[in-house]
């Protein structure tokens, strides 16, 4: 099928535009160049900013969140993709450099919410330090896309700013898309059917998703 | 492994004219489209640091960036519908200037009605062309998929550009 007309629409950028951009990437520094510019001062100030936002949402969500039933934990490793210019961008923070091995995280169900009814899971990212790096990159690779609302519609796991909590460090949560890609429903439903009842307790050592999931496999198959 | 400052220069020469255009398919509208097209760049240059190389091809994650950003546009936005009178014609033959903007003025307001998920896909075939293979991987979906969504909507297209005259049935 010719489909020439299609790219009649292609234009190339004004070069005034072009030069613009040139100019301002010019001006842009790394997170981490500018934080090696800045020393540890800057880093010590911006941490401790940000320990006092995420404390005053964490003593108005714990409350809340003490009531839930932490379902499964899971550690996974392999960074699949840098999610970190987001959080970045949207919180300024000055991040850390990308760990090897990741943190904490749970998955629940929310049959308990009006979501459910829909027939969609959320995930909420949990972490047990402050790196928040890993907690974007663990979206990632699991694959959790595409995501969408409560009214079903498309949108990117982006992170809330109420959703930052410290004592029980939920990171976002995000809905996942009612007929999700078979191979996250797979285990999507696996969590939901299984997982329920039950809580992993978190090892002292982080492990990879994969030796995760048959410990997690194996707890499950041999409870009653 | 990150990409080198001397590569940078390169990327953002080969690459510009690539987001811009799938903005541009996207949003049907030069201004939103540098606009979010200078988002994406300033993110990528930020966290430049983190890519790797070992992940995926640089245009690869630079596109996943730009992805997001209209993800996030069109969270709160709907695509712009333009209208025929709109703009300046400039200089040249008046009657060949509008025709040639009419056609895409109506080729970027077919595909502005398009779902969501086609308009995605055509923009980054069209506008930013991409591979079949490269759109899979960035949407996570199979490649056949993507040519079929591709057939459908390319068809479909058609029709609506053959309905307004602006094509001839070949």
């Amino acid at each position: 099928m010719n489909d020439d007309f299609l790219y009649t629409r292609q234009e190339s950028p004004a070069p005034e535009f072009v030069a613009e951009l040139q100019e301002r990437l010019g001006h842009v520094d790394s997170p981490r160049k500018a934080k090696r510019k800045n020393g540890q001062k800057t880093f010590a100030w911006k941490a401790a900013a940000a320990m006092f936002v995420v404390t005053v949402l964490g003593l108005v969500v714990f409350s809340q969140e003490r009531l839930r039933t932490s379902i499964i934990n899971i550690f996974v490793d392999d960074p699949n993709y840098d999610l970190l210019a987001e959080l970045d961008s949207r919180y300024g923070f000055e991040l850390p450099t990308v760990p090897s091995r990741y943190q904490l995280s749970s998955v629940r169900n929310m049959t308990s919410t009006s979501y459910a009814a829909s027939g969609g899971y959320s995930v909420e990212i949990h972490w047990q330090n402050s790196d928040f790096t890993c907690l974007l990159e663990l979206t990632a690779e699991l694959g959790f896309y595409p995501w969408t609302d409560e009214n079903n519609l498309p949108v990117e796991p982006v992170l809330e700013e109420n959703q930052i909590l410290l004592n029980e460090h939920v990171v976002g949560t995000w809905y996942t898309p009612i007929d999700p890609v078979p191979s996250i429903r797979r285990r999507l439903v696996w969590w939901n059917e299984s997982a329920i009842s039950y809580t992993l307790d978190a090892p002292t050592t982080c492990m990879s998703l994969d030796e995760f999931l048959a410990i997690a496999q194996s707890t499950l198959s041999e409870s009653p | 492994v990150t990409v080198s400052e001397a590569d940078w220069d390169a990327v953002f020469q080969k690459e510009l004219p690539r987001i811009y255009n799938y903005f541009l398919y996207r949003l049907n509208d030069k201004g939103l489209a540098e606009d979010l097209c200078s988002t994406s760049f300033i993110r990528a240059w930020k966290s430049r640091d983190s890519y790797r190389q070992d992940k995926s091809a640089f245009s690869t994650w630079l596109f996943t960036i730009a992805h997001r950003v209209a993800v996030d546009y069109f969270r709160k936005h709907h695509p712009k519908i333009v209208s025929l009178d709109e703009g300046i014609l400039g200089e040249g033959n008046p009657e060949i200037i509008y025709q040639e903007r009419a056609e895409k003025i109506l080729l970027g307001n077919a595909i502005a009605a398009l779902p969501e998920r086609e308009q995605e896909i055509i923009s980054l075939k069209y506008g930013a062309e991409l591979s079949n293979k490269e759109i899979a991987e960035l949407l996570k979906l199979s490649e056949s998929n993507v040519s079929t969504i591709l057939h459908r909507t390319v068809k479909q297209l058609r029709g609506i550009m053959m309905q307004q005259g602006e094509l001839s049935h070949e």
